[in-house]
């Protein structure tokens, strides 16, 4: 889908066309899908959110100034979509402990295990590895490393300190290095 | 370690660039509908809020306005004891049993000079036995005037009631007073008044208060006075501000100023020396000259909700001369005490008071 189909079908949804509106979602749900279930832990979630951000999007679609592609103006939204779902259901706060933290031991990750892991792990795996770090890790670690945002931003999404961001992430990494580590071992 | 940090972002977001989940199950119909039904639902659900809010405040302001209704009524029915010597009991007692008897009179003969005395005594008595018996004769209720804000307002026998008006001036009823505040449509405050009441009014030019007594009209801009309007007479003291008496069936009219007092009777308005006695338990000047010690012990009752029981009923009779300037209940009787040499025991609010009278008169 080039930018003048885009915005094309853009133009269509304005105007409530239910054709148009039924090609952008075909064409950007399942990468929506992916990208929400980065978040959250089942699969069913990930679809209720992405559903929510769809009727956000089709609801605002006035609002998008086709500035930036469509692509990634969807996706901050799914994104935001999914930061409000945890935020409504999140019951307990990670208190910055010292649990995780072993600083020293962080061994490096180099070019061959990288090729390595790249290789032996699919994506699914990758994303059962993530679920299975705590929430606030799993969402600063998604926003930092994939999504690109910056820790100062955040702190403002996730509503908390820009070092608290860091250092999460800092945590989320290393743990999520050894849990790969743990899996691809044995063929490494 | 920067070096590992972009090794693993790397590799994550080589994983998930594009990576894409097929759906379990075909949502669009449901996204289609809820954004249809949003544009054209929009409207009507937002007039539906702004009708319930509405509704909900009109309730909450009604259940509050009844809550507040309830309380003063309960206040009012509230069963008092009141203790009074055993002389004043005789003498409620008498004027009580007097009544019927004038009433039995009046029946009887029916000569044109008896009736007009006993048109005299009547009312007389009446508001006598009202302001001694007050538990029982207190069976008036606070009416509700459909029309606009209106409350009638009645003091606890016992002790003097503060009460807020709507419009947040301050009033204070003694015993057995009544007050029915009024909201005309033209934007007065007006006050009608029976009894002994101290007005705290809140300033306001654009809403005039007017106090209305039988014999006058006050006119307040935010102001404090005492006020009271028992058997045909008015009086007024003014703490601070300035008010205007309209006399009503001459026309008269008077600016007062702060300390002074007036007295508003049938045939005009006067200006007094000294604070008029009912008004002791606000300024706490009593003034006295010959006059009988036991209406200056009423007057302590009255004004400081005390007890006083004499032993020897003939001390009641003794004369008084003298006056007491920002005095406390106390201290009025121990300075009495000493004049009429008695002895005073004082136990909470009662005061028993032994000894002969030694005055000759």
């Amino acid at each position: 889908m080039n930018k003048e189909e885009q915005d094309k079908l853009v133009k269509a949804c304005k105007q409530n066309n239910r054709d148009a509106m039924e090609k952008i979602y075909n064409a950007f749900m399942p990468r929506m899908l992916a990208v929400s279930f980065r978040y959250c832990k089942n699969q069913s979630d990930a679809e209720d959110i992405v559903q929510d951000a769809f009727i956000k999007i089709f609801k605002n679609i006035k609002k998008y100034k086709h500035n930036g592609t469509l692509g990634s103006w969807i996706e901050r939204i799914v994104v935001n979509n999914a930061i409000d779902h945890w935020h409504k259901t999140k019951k307990t706060v990670l208190i910055n402990n010292s649990e995780f933290m072993d600083e020293k031991e962080a061994s490096e990750i180099d070019e061959i295990e990288k090729n390595h892991f790249a290789q032996q792990l699919s994506a699914d795996k990758l994303r059962t590895l993530i679920h299975d770090l705590p929430d606030q890790y799993r969402y600063v670690l998604n926003l930092y490393a994939i999504e690109g945002y910056s820790h100062k931003e955040i702190g403002e999404i996730l509503k908390i300190k820009e070092s608290t961001s860091r250092s999460n992430y800092a945590r989320a990494r290393k743990k999520l290095l050894e849990n790969m580590r743990a899996i691809g071992i044995e063929k490494y | 370690m920067k070096k590992d940090k972009d090794l693993l972002k790397e590799l994550l977001r080589s994983k998930f660039e594009d990576e894409c989940i097929e759906s379990s199950k075909d949502m669009f119909d449901n996204i289609y509908d809820t954004v249809s039904k949003g544009t054209t639902e929009k409207i009507p659900f937002y007039w539906y809020r702004i009708a319930a809010a509405i509704l909900f405040f009109i309730g909450l302001g009604s259940i509050s306005y009844y809550l507040k209704e309830n309380t003063l009524e309960t206040n009012i029915q509230k069963p008092i004891v009141v203790h009074k010597s055993p002389e004043i009991n005789t003498d409620s007692i008498q004027q009580k049993t007097q009544k019927p008897t004038i009433k039995f009179e009046e029946n009887k003969k029916s000569l044109p000079q008896e009736k007009i005395q006993i048109a005299e005594e009547t009312p007389k008595a009446s508001i006598e036995t009202k302001t001694k018996d007050t538990s029982s004769t207190e069976k008036d209720k606070s009416k509700i005037d459909v029309s606009y804000v209106t409350t009638q307002k009645y003091a606890s026998s016992k002790y003097s009631k503060y009460v807020k008006l709507p419009d947040t001036s301050t009033i204070v009823l003694q015993k057995s007073s009544r007050v029915n505040y009024k909201r005309s449509i033209e934007n007065y405050r007006t006050v009608e008044l029976t009894g002994n009441v101290f007005f705290d009014v809140k300033k306001d030019s654009t809403k005039p208060f007017i106090v209305i007594t039988k014999n006058s009209k006050v006119q307040v801009i935010g102001t404090k006075f005492v006020m009271s309007s028992r058997n045909n007479e008015d009086y007024l003291y003014l703490i601070e501000g300035s008010v205007n008496i309209v006399h009503i069936k001459t026309g008269q009219d008077q600016i007062v100023i702060p300390g002074q007092s007036f007295r508003i009777s049938d045939d005009g308005i006067r200006k007094l020396d000294k604070t008029p006695n009912q008004f002791a338990w606000k300024t706490g000047n009593l003034h006295y000259r010959n006059t009988k010690v036991k209406e200056v012990f009423e007057d302590l009752r009255k004004n400081f909700d005390i007890k006083i029981n004499v032993l020897d009923p003939t001390l009641l009779n003794c004369k008084y001369t003298g006056s007491f300037r920002k005095t406390t209940p106390e201290k009025m009787i121990n300075i009495l005490s000493a004049t009429l040499k008695v002895n005073v025991q004082k136990k909470n609010n009662l005061f028993i008071i032994s000894g002969n009278s030694n005055c000759l008169n």
